[in-house]
Formats: C-alpha cells, structure tokens, sequence
C-alpha cells in the first residue's frame, strides 16, 4: 500500500497546475464551466483550448508515443484531470474521440487506421460523435435496428440514432449497425465510421432538459461509406464496444472528481455565507459531511483504478461499481446544493447565485444515472457478472 | 502509487484468518454467545497468533507493524465474530509499548488483558504526586473480563480530552456496573470511577488522539470484517434457496440490493485501507480520513448487514441460524466507535473551518 505520488509525479502536478493557470481561456476564468452563450464561437474556444493542451503534453497522456500520446500512465492522467477540474478547466469537445474511438482504434483499429486517424483526434482536426443509442435501443442497446448493407464496396446504412451528443460540430460519426440480421442480436453488429457530411444524413438537434442543444438525433438514408470504414472484424461490434462502454463506465471518467471537487468547494461557500447560514444548521452540516465523505471515497476509487491500470490490470465490470457511485454521489450532492439555495433555487440564470451554476446542476445531472448504462442495468452487471447470481 | 496490499500484508490476511477459522468456528462462536463466558486460556490462544502487539515495539515483543496492518487483523477478527478484545489490546499495547514495556509483553503473551474506551472521558485533575480520575464511562468493552483499562481524560469538564491514562479495574475507586452486551460476543460494562489515583507514569502525555485514532479504524474494520463475511454468506444463499420454483437470486428486486452492498463493501474498503495509510504515513488528511471512514462505515455496515436478513429471509430472524451475531457486533462497534453522526460533525468542522479561515465570497 503506497498512495503517495512519487516527486516527479507531484513535479508533473505542479508543472500541469501552473500551465492550466496561465493558459486558460479567459472566457472561463470565475469558476463556471459554461462558455460564451454563442455555441459557434464556444467551439472554436474550445478547439483552441483542447489544441494548446495536447501541444503543451496534457492530453493522451497514457496513450503510447508512437501514436503522438505522452506515453505516461494511468496516474499522471489522474493528475492532470484533478488540476483541469480545480482550475474549472472546459469540459472536452472532444470526448468521444479521445475516450471513445481512440481506445476502439487501439484495440481493434488496423494500422492504417491508427496511423491516419489519431493525430487527427490529438490535432482536433476530427471531432467524433457516437452513434450508438437508437429510440427502441436504449438498454436494451444489443436491439439497435439501423443497417449497414454491403453494396459492392460500400455500406450502406439506413437508421435512426438517438442521445448524440455534439452532432452538430462533429466530423465523424461512430456508429453501431446491423450488418447481419441472421445472426443473434448480439452477434450481427459492427462499428462503422460515417462522416457527418455524408449524403443523406440529417442531424436534428434535440434540447435537453437544462433547454440546451447539446444533443441531437441522426438519420441515415441510404447514406453510402466504404467497406474500409469497418472498426475491427464484422459482425463483432458488440464485443468491441461492450469493451469500451466499460472504460466510459469509469476508468476514463476520472476527470468527474475534479469537476465534482470544484463543485463542493463552490457548495462550500454557499453555506458559509452569512444570508443562508447552512453552515451552522445541523441538518445542513451533516449533509455536507456525509456529500463530502462520498466525494472523497470517490476520489480512493479512482486511486485504485488508476494504481490497477498503471500495473497492467483490466478493469472490467469493476467500472460498474465506480459508475453506481459516481453518478448517485453527484445527484446527491447537487441536492444538497439546491437545498442551500433556499428560495433562490426557485430562480433561474446568469442573475442568480453561481451564475445560476447549481439549478442547473440538479436538472443536467439526471443524465448521469442514466447514460453509459442506467443505474439499473449497473445493478444487473454487477449481481450477474461479479457476483454470479444467475441471469434473469 | 499502488492501492493494493503487498505481499507481506496478503500473507498476514491469509494466516490470520486461517489460524480464526481453525480457533473460532461459528459453532465455538455460538456457543460463546449462548454461555457468554470466557475462558482466560483463549487470550493465550490468540496471544499465540500474536496478533494482540501488531503495533507495539519490538523491545516489547511487538510487531511494530502499522495501523494498516492492526486494521487488516481486526477485519478478520470481524469476519469470525472473534469473541475477544482485538481491537482493544491491539489499541492498548500499541499506546502502551514505550512507556510500560513489561506490561505490554504481558499483554502480547495474553497473560494480562487490558481495554479501551474513548466515546466518554472521565475529568483528570493533578495532584502533589499524579492525577485524581472522576467520571463515568458508558459501554466499556470488556471492562469486567480484563485487568486493565486506557481511557482518554479532561482537564475539565468542558477541554478536550488530550492525555490517556492507565488503570487498574480492580481498583476500590473503581466500579463496574456490569451490563449484558447487545453483542453477544463482546460484554460491556458500564465504569464509574470515583477520585481514583493514578501515578504520573500511568499518564500517556497527549496520546488521546492516537489511541482514539487506531482503536477506532480497528472498530470500523470489524464492522467492515462482519458485514463482508455476512454479505458471502447472503449470496451462497441467493444461489441456493428457491422460491416460484427458481434460485430467489434470479430475482432483479433481490439482486440490486445485493448489487448496492457488493458496491458499499468495495467503497468500506478503500475508505478504511486509505485511512490505515494516512495514519501510517501521518499524512495531511489523516484526520479527515478516519472521520471519513468512521462515518461512512458506522452506517453503511449497517446497511449491508440489515440488507443480509431482510435478504434471507425468515431463516434470518431465527436465534439459531446465527445472521443475528453479525448484525449485534455491527450494531455495537456502531456505537462504541462513534455514530454516523458524530464522525460527520467531525468533518463538518473540519471542513468548514477551512473555509472561514481562508475567507469566502460567493461566485
């Protein structure tokens, strides 16, 4: 057991916190992950953002150097998303590349593949987005009904998707298809990447519960890629995704507890101000301690994924666990700093406390136990797949 | 940054808990339970483990191991419902190891016993040659079964309890109003100690903390110990016991609780392992760490345990099938400990004074 950072980790953290702090952008300097309000220039911002950070070697960081990444590990990657989260940093544009089909193209991309399309994620010249969730395919994500059909030396693909996050500035599209209909549900489904210009796809964006349009719906009609544009063998999409919907689970999401850590701390100050006086309430204190207390086991969870990734460990249906507790502390915790509000939570905007920062919170983080597997099918991986209970 | 045991303290989990099951069986432990007697022989026994001076020097016969190690030991003690004071001798002898070495030698060999208590502390005011000790102390484990007790001690009735002190319970000034324990492996005593004189060497100088510190982590891993070993117990059940003509464990309402408990149990467990090293290692938040564990641990064992019987069944709630026993310790570390709600005004204040001290302004 040894959960101290070695010198030159800590010398890494210092280095990360000293750079973040003189090349923020200035538009999310205060404490407030939201960008301008005009979504276009907010992009750029970010591109340019997400650009500088990779160039300054603090991005891909456990991604291997031949592909451009830092070729550190698990733990400065621990590091750097503990120091974005404290100074507020903005949320990546470029997610989904960088944890989605980054990690599909190491595990089952070709060379070639590598080669072309990394440093273009790394670069942010191809902003991903992914197509996976469908309207009759939610958990139950095995029954997606969209087709890639092959045409001579193309598929072509027809459907609906469904919960795209950033469609609309996206370049490519991940998506998960039905190339083989006599196979089981299971067996017959392949990842294909789709450009979003593609004739006949249509991207409609779809608003939120917050009234944002981050997300969007997509329609593929008769939308023709090459037979190239295959991730890994056909027909074994299932296998490759399930393997990476468990690293969106948990082991790539340990940016959260920064954010999350940046949160508490905003919360914090909520409840010491004279006007509400939560800090003295017993009531309060105590929901403050127990919040406090989750968040912190949160961050002793991902010290220990990280420690097993950095020794060379699959994590597996363990990031099951971490996405249970994740996703339920923060609702928890963004309860409690709406409680704090008092009658000003029934205000909403700019105006209010934060910026309007936590009524936006308890509406936004509903998402969280329900995205990457809801809560229940979280429940379902664990007594089926740790603890052997039988299946249903 | 390795989160994990090394294989000095596997070895140790694997030796201890295989030397438990052979001395403590959950016949023996039924059997304690229903007697409530125990024999002066079994504290050698486990001496002969020499698990009772995990932390204590090795001038006194010590491991002079860490809290990591006196935690790993006492969730095995949990895990066997072990009807002995573990965690109170492990506490005693890693306070005691540098002032009162032959005592503690004693003590390690399980020729002597001695207990902890920290919740309440008696009021110590000094006299011409040592200390007089007043007050009156709730739920002292094991106080009639041992010869010694360490107790944390005022100046006043408002200070904190800063010193420790060392006495004997067969003192005259020292009364034992014996109670029946909730757990029925573990008999408390209520202790009212009325001027009591004790030597200046008898005062452990600002060891309060300490020994409130380590006696509480081994609590909460006993209660870690016996949740987890229930929770086994809880899912070989669900394997086996058919309802509507299927293994109950088929059903979703039944597997999600077991799901929310395997998920309390890993979570019980980085918070008490990350505790055990910043204690070790004296680190920033070692404070925090414990209050942190304490509170997440007093109640989510609790949970876990509850969920256990409500999982079995009707089996549960019968004397003889035993899911009780785990139940009663956890319910008694529980208290004894310090509840939920104590540790997590421990972190409030801990919190929030950090916040006043550094000024605040809202965004």
């Amino acid at each position: 057991m040894d959960l101290a950072f070695t010198p030159n980790q800590e010398k890494f953290r210092a280095d990360a916190r000293s750079w973040i702090a003189q090349n923020l952008p200035a538009e999310w300097k205060g404490g407030i992950y939201r960008g301008p309000s005009d979504p276009a220039l907010s992009v750029h911002i970010q591109k340019d953002w997400e650009r500088r950070l990779y160039k300054a070697g603090y991005a891909a960081i456990s991604w291997p150097r031949e592909y451009g990444g830092q070729g550190l590990t698990a733990v400065e990657q621990l590091i750097v998303n503990e120091e974005l989260g404290r100074a507020a940093a903005p949320e990546g544009l470029n997610t989904v590349g960088m944890e989605l089909v980054g990690p599909i193209l190491f595990g089952a991309g070709t060379e070639e593949q590598k080669k072309e399309l990394i440093p273009k994620i790394l670069n942010l010249d191809t902003i991903w987005c992914q197509g996976f969730s469908e309207p009759e395919a939610g958990s139950d994500l095995a029954s997606v009904r969209t087709t890639a059909v092959r045409v001579g030396d193309h598929w072509v693909i027809n459907g609906q998707k469904l919960w795209t996050t950033h469609a609309r500035y996206s370049d490519q599209c991940i998506v998960l298809a039905r190339t083989d209909h006599s196979l089981p549900k299971h067996k017959g489904l392949s990842l294909i990447m789709v450009p979003i210009e593609s004739t006949g796809l249509t991207v409609r964006p779809l608003a939120q519960i917050t009234g944002q349009e981050e997300f969007a719906e997509v329609f593929f009609e008769d939308v023709k890629v090459p037979v190239s544009n295959v991730i890994g063998a056909v027909n074994e999409g299932w296998r490759i995704a399930g393997s990476v919907l468990e690293f969106e689970r948990g082991t790539l999401k340990l940016y959260r507890q920064g954010r999350f850590s940046h949160e508490f701390e905003s919360m914090l100050r909520l409840a010491v101000s004279s006007k509400r006086n939560g800090a003295k309430n017993p009531y309060f204190r105590q929901r403050l301690a127990d919040v406090y207390a989750l968040l912190t086991i949160f961050r002793y969870h991902n010290l220990k994924l990280v420690s097993r990734i950095a020794a060379g460990e699959r994590i597996g249906s363990d990031a099951s666990i971490s996405k249970l507790f994740w996703s339920e502390m923060h609702q928890k915790l963004s309860a409690l700093s709406f409680d704090l509000l008092g009658l000003e939570g029934a205000a909403y905007g700019e105006s209010t406390v934060f910026s309007g920062r936590f009524q936006e919170l308890i509406l936004n983080c509903r998402y969280e136990t329900i995205s990457a597997g809801t809560s229940q099918v979280q429940r379902n991986i664990i007594a089926e797949r740790l603890l052997s209970l039988p299946r249903s | 940054m390795q989160f994990s045991l090394n294989a000095e303290d596997t070895l140790l989990v694997d030796s201890v808990r295989g030397q438990f099951q052979e001395l403590f069986p959950f016949s023996a432990v039924q059997q304690f339970a229903d007697q409530l007697e125990i024999e002066d022989a079994r504290h050698e026994v486990a001496a002969d483990i020499g698990i009772y001076g995990v932390c204590a020097g090795e001038s006194a016969g010590g491991l002079d191991l860490g809290a990591l190690e006196a935690l790993l030991v006492t969730l095995e003690a949990g895990r066997n419902l072990v009807p002995l004071p573990v965690s109170e001798m492990i506490a005693a002898t890693a306070a005691l190891s540098q002032s009162h070495v032959d005592l503690t030698g004693q003590l390690i060999k399980g020729r002597l016993s001695a207990t902890v208590t920290w919740y309440d502390c008696v009021v110590a005011t000094q006299t011409s040659d040592g200390w007089s000790l007043s007050g009156l102390l709730d739920a002292v484990p094991w106080a009639a079964q041992s010869d010694y007790l360490l107790l944390p001690a005022r100046p006043s009735q408002d200070g904190c309890a800063r010193d420790a002190f060392l006495v004997r319970l067969d003192d005259p000034s020292v009364e034992l109003i014996s109670n029946r324990g909730l757990d029925l492996t573990c008999p408390v005593a209520r202790v009212r100690i009325n001027s009591l004189l004790v030597r200046e060497s008898d005062r452990l100088s600002g060891a309060a903390t300490r020994l409130r510190n380590l006696v509480a982590i081994c609590c909460a891993a006993e209660m870690l110990g016996a949740a987890e070993r229930a929770f086994e117990m809880t899912v070989a059940y669900l394997k086996v016991r058919r309802q509507f003509g299927q293994v109950i464990g088929s059903f979703q309402s039944l597997k999600h609780i077991a799901a929310n408990d395997m998920a309390s149990i890993e979570s019980m467990r980085v918070a008490i392992q990350y505790a055990g090293w910043a204690l070790d290692t004296a680190a920033d938040d070692a404070e925090m760490a414990v209050a942190i564990a304490m509170s997440f641990i007093s109640g989510s064992a609790r949970t876990v345990i509850e969920n256990c019987i409500q999982l079995h069944g009707g089996i549960a709630y019968t004397w003889k099938f035993g899911l009780h026993l785990f139940y009663r310790r956890i319910l008694r570390c529980a208290v004894t400990a310090g509840s939920v709600e104590l540790h997590r005004e421990a972190i409030a204040s801990l919190l929030i004074d950090s916040v006043i001290d550094s000024g605040y302004s809202e965004g």
